[in-house]
């Protein structure tokens, strides 16, 4: 056997696994069938061109060089019409003509068999080939050369133009490609020499076996044709094997070593496997070295992301996760507050590495959008189907300026409850299938997991507000019980120091004088005193029991006395405070309830006060005002502000800025639910932190309150 | 020489029942005090005081201030009885009324007012008289 023939079957080897995959893997897939025709027609070369490298009778050669000539001729076609699919490019009339071309070529090979090949020549005492000097009767094989020479450098530029386009994923499928069909079409041209009579044996024939490596390696990593593994996999095995069959068949051919060459096989096949199990685990290590740490990141999040109840510690791992393990450079978890909008809303930044916004507007189109996809996204690709829907251009606009290469949206129940975006990996390569995969299985954990922890928090915070209103309820039980039991020997205290006073008077003519005044003073002591106590223990009292439910027409100066007896007792806890007040004079009533501004009025001096009392300087300022037909309850501090990222939650869930054991952060929450209420605008506006702050309600005054 | 007044007082607590005794003592009354309903249905059928002052809430004790008045209506249907309690109850104080409850006063007690009240039945007593 000649190594001209041995280079047909490294061919035949390695391209007809290729074809099959090609056309089993995605019957739908335009592209993926026309790859394989491709492949197919160097399988027809492969066979027509071991055909006639085979046999010196003339009569068959030439019935295999007309059966390799199928492979060259369809070789052209299907790269152009591969290169018009892989491109998106549509060309009817050209496409025709060279179909019809084609078939005219197709043609000539079986019926002007002398016109188009000719007598054939023996070469290289090995084989019978076409040989134009000789026979310049076949102009046809002329204008096919020249047709064929055309066509490929055609679909080349076609190639090398959308090359220069195109950006990441696409540029490094078209690098692979243009390589691995260089490669193949060198090996084509090769086996053109000896047709014009030079002497160059075809060696490089064998060419046209190695183009499918780029191609694979494009597949597998650069995600041209979704084939996985068993690509590489079917592969190695060919390759090893034909090697295994092929070095003992050229030994056996070239040195007429045939019992040798027999030995060799056996031993070579005895060894086969051990060599292809060797070359497949390097294979593995080297191309799949990322799965491989995606299988240790995955073991690793799986692991972890089902035992996690807090969703600051998942957000956290999800991160980690992806920014880590994977190799992520910038990253950023966006949770949705409000799983159930389906309107616009925004989403919140839970963690992230890099220059992201704070909120995210997620409109309703967007959502859609994102719900359509389910799965994660690479966003270049994303142009390519923003085409078809007026959803996904508007998520094209959404993520538009945002640092973001990969979108994974985290769904359950078609509720988005997490956007992760993903910016460029740290190594700089490209985001792969697998890379898409991974994302996928972490998006359906996380997604389970945040559900989990979303469960939990609910469960914690419904018996954490059952346990306080329950205390509360016992609190305002125990409060009115206390109130009861002072107030008795209050009362005690004041009627008895009366019947002292009524029998001091009676008897003054019968007492000194010093002793009568000593006596007099003393019970005003005790008189004053026990009304204070009895005055705090009312105003206590009724503010433990709430209000009636009834909103009416009050008066803020009414809110101000049981506000001021109160107010004894958070100066008492916090002292040094240099409070003031500012009350505008003949202020309308407004509906409400007395006991409501008088919660409004001692939650935020209670914060004020909280918030001055490491300072050196303490000031709160109450101001009461007319302020545009309301009636502004405002309360100023110089303490230690409000951070920014809270600002705007501080009102909606219960959140504190003091330290554990000194709130529940429950107060504010208080006054925007009286606030909705009262039908009233409430708010806080503060320069950051340590720049104090002012906190304010509205309430619209009755018309005609006056 | 005049007959007093009798005024008998009952509450749970006994530095208020002793409080009372002392405004009304000074005031020309016979006073009696009890802190508990089996004392003070004892000292009405002793002495049969004219005005009773009631606490309706009472700790310790076999019936509470609108059952002691009860009893008190089924002996004597023109003792004025001013009734008090801490906790505005409407179906206390409809009761009360019911059974002839001459005022009901809130907790806790003003001098003052209790003085004013028992000064006005004092008045409408003897208006009675004429």
């Amino acid at each position: 056997m000649n190594f001209f023939a041995l280079s047909n079957i490294v061919i035949i080897l390695t391209n007809l696994p290729l074809t099959l995959f090609l056309f089993l893997n995605n019957k739908k897939e335009k592209t993926h069938i026309i790859l394989g025709l491709l492949c197919f027609s160097a399988v027809l070369w492969g066979i027509g061109a071991y055909g006639y490298s085979s046999t010196l009778n003339k009569e068959m050669a030439l019935f295999w060089w007309k059966f390799a000539n199928v492979g060259s001729i369809f070789s052209t076609v299907t790269f152009y019409f591969f290169i018009l699919s892989y491109l998106g490019i549509h060309q009817k009339y050209l496409s025709w003509t060279i179909s019809l071309t084609t078939v005219f070529f197709l043609y000539l090979n079986f019926f002007e068999t002398d016109m188009f090949i000719g007598n054939l020549e023996l070469a290289f005492n090995q084989f019978y080939y076409i040989n134009w000097p000789i026979n310049k009767i076949t102009p046809y094989l002329i204008y096919y050369l020249l047709y064929y020479f055309i066509l490929l450098s055609y679909s080349f530029i076609l190639l090398l133009k959308n090359f220069r386009q195109a950006t990441r994923i696409k540029k490094q499928q078209m690098k692979y490609l243009i390589i691995g069909m260089l490669i193949g079409f060198i090996g084509c041209h090769s086996c053109f020499a000896p047709v014009f009579g030079l002497d160059l044996y075809p060696y490089l024939n064998i060419f046209i076996a190695f183009y499918t490596i780029p191609i694979i390696y494009a597949i597998i990593r650069y995600r041209l044709m979704n084939l996985t593994l068993v690509i590489t996999k079917a592969s190695i095995f060919v390759l090893v094997y034909a090697l295994v069959l092929g070095i003992p068949l050229w030994l056996g051919y070239k040195h007429d070593l045939w019992q040798q060459s027999v030995w060799l096989m056996l031993f070579l096949a005895s060894v086969g496997p051990y060599i292809y199990s060797y070359l497949r685990k390097q294979a593995e290590n080297t191309l799949l070295q990322e799965q491989k740490v995606y299988q240790k990141t995955l073991k690793q999040a799986s692991y972890g992301i089902g035992r996690i109840k807090d969703l600051p510690t998942l957000n956290s791992l999800i991160y980690r996760t992806l920014s880590k393990s994977v190799g992520i450079h910038q990253c950023a978890v966006y949770l949705n507050p409000d799983k159930d909008a389906n309107q616009s809303h925004p989403l919140h930044l839970a963690q992230h590495d890099g220059s992201y916004p704070e909120r995210l507007m997620v409109t309703e189109p967007v959502l859609n959008a994102l719900r359509s996809f389910r799965e994660p996204f690479i966003t270049e690709e994303l142009s390519d189907k923003s085409s078809m829907q007026t959803d996904k251009k508007n998520l094209a606009e959404f993520l538009n300026g945002l640092n973001c290469h990969v979108v994974i949206p985290v769904i359950q129940s078609d509720k988005l409850l997490c956007l992760i975006l993903l910016g460029e990996k740290s190594n700089h390569t490209l985001y792969t299938d697998d890379d898409l995969t991974v994302f996928s299985i972490l998006a359906t954990q996380a997604g389970l997991a945040i559900e989990n922890c979303q469960f939990i928090e609910e469960e914690q915070e419904r018996i954490k507000s059952e346990g306080a209103r329950a205390r509360r309820e016992s609190m305002d039980m125990m409060v009115s019980t206390m109130a009861h039991e002072i107030d008795n020997p209050i009362t005690s205290v004041i009627g008895n120091s009366e019947i002292v006073r009524e029998y001091v008077e009676m008897n003054k003519s019968h007492m000194p004088e010093k002793a009568y005044e000593e006596i007099n003073t003393a019970l005003r002591f005790v008189e004053n005193d026990a009304e204070r106590v009895s005055k705090i223990i009312k105003a206590v009292e009724a503010y433990s029991k709430g209000g009636e439910g009834q909103i009416k027409p009050v008066s803020v100066y009414d809110a101000l006395e049981p506000y001021h007896t109160l107010l004894i007792l958070v100066k008492k806890k916090i002292p040094g405070v240099n409070y003031t007040e500012e009350v505008q004079d003949n202020l309308p009533p407004v509906m409400a309830e007395v006991i409501l501004l008088e919660e409004i009025l001692i939650n935020y001096a209670e914060n004020a006060f909280h918030a001055v009392q490491h300072n050196d300087e303490k000031n709160v300022n109450l101001k009461i005002t007319n302020h545009n037909d309301k009636l502004r309850i405002e309360i100023t501090d110089n303490g230690y502000g409000i951070p920014r990222r809270i600002k705007e939650q501080l009102f909606e869930v219960p959140t504190t800025t003091k330290g554990s054991s000194e709130g529940t952060g429950i107060g504010l929450y208080r006054i925007r639910q009286i606030c909705l209420i009262l039908n009233a605008q409430y708010g806080v506006d503060s320069q950051g932190e340590n720049k104090g702050s002012c906190f304010y309600v509205e309430i619209p005054f009755i018309k005609g309150g006056h | 020489m005049e007959k007093k007044l009798k005024l008998m007082i009952m509450d749970d607590e006994e530095s208020i029942v002793h409080y009372i005794k002392k405004l009304f003592e000074i005031r020309g009354f016979e006073t009696f005090g009890a802190i508990n309903s089996t004392q003070a249905l004892k000292i009405f059928e002793d002495h049969q005081p004219d005005i009773c002052i009631l606490d309706v809430l009472l700790v310790d004790s076999k019936m509470n201030g609108i059952e002691v008045l009860e009893q008190i209506r089924q002996k004597n249907k023109d003792t004025i009885c001013i009734m008090f309690t801490r906790i505005s109850d409407d179906d206390k104080i409809k009761k009360a009324n019911e059974l002839g409850a001459y005022e009901f006063l809130l907790k806790p007690l003003d001098g003052r007012k209790l003085k004013e009240t028992v000064a006005a039945a004092v008045e409408d007593m003897e208006k009675n008289k004429d």
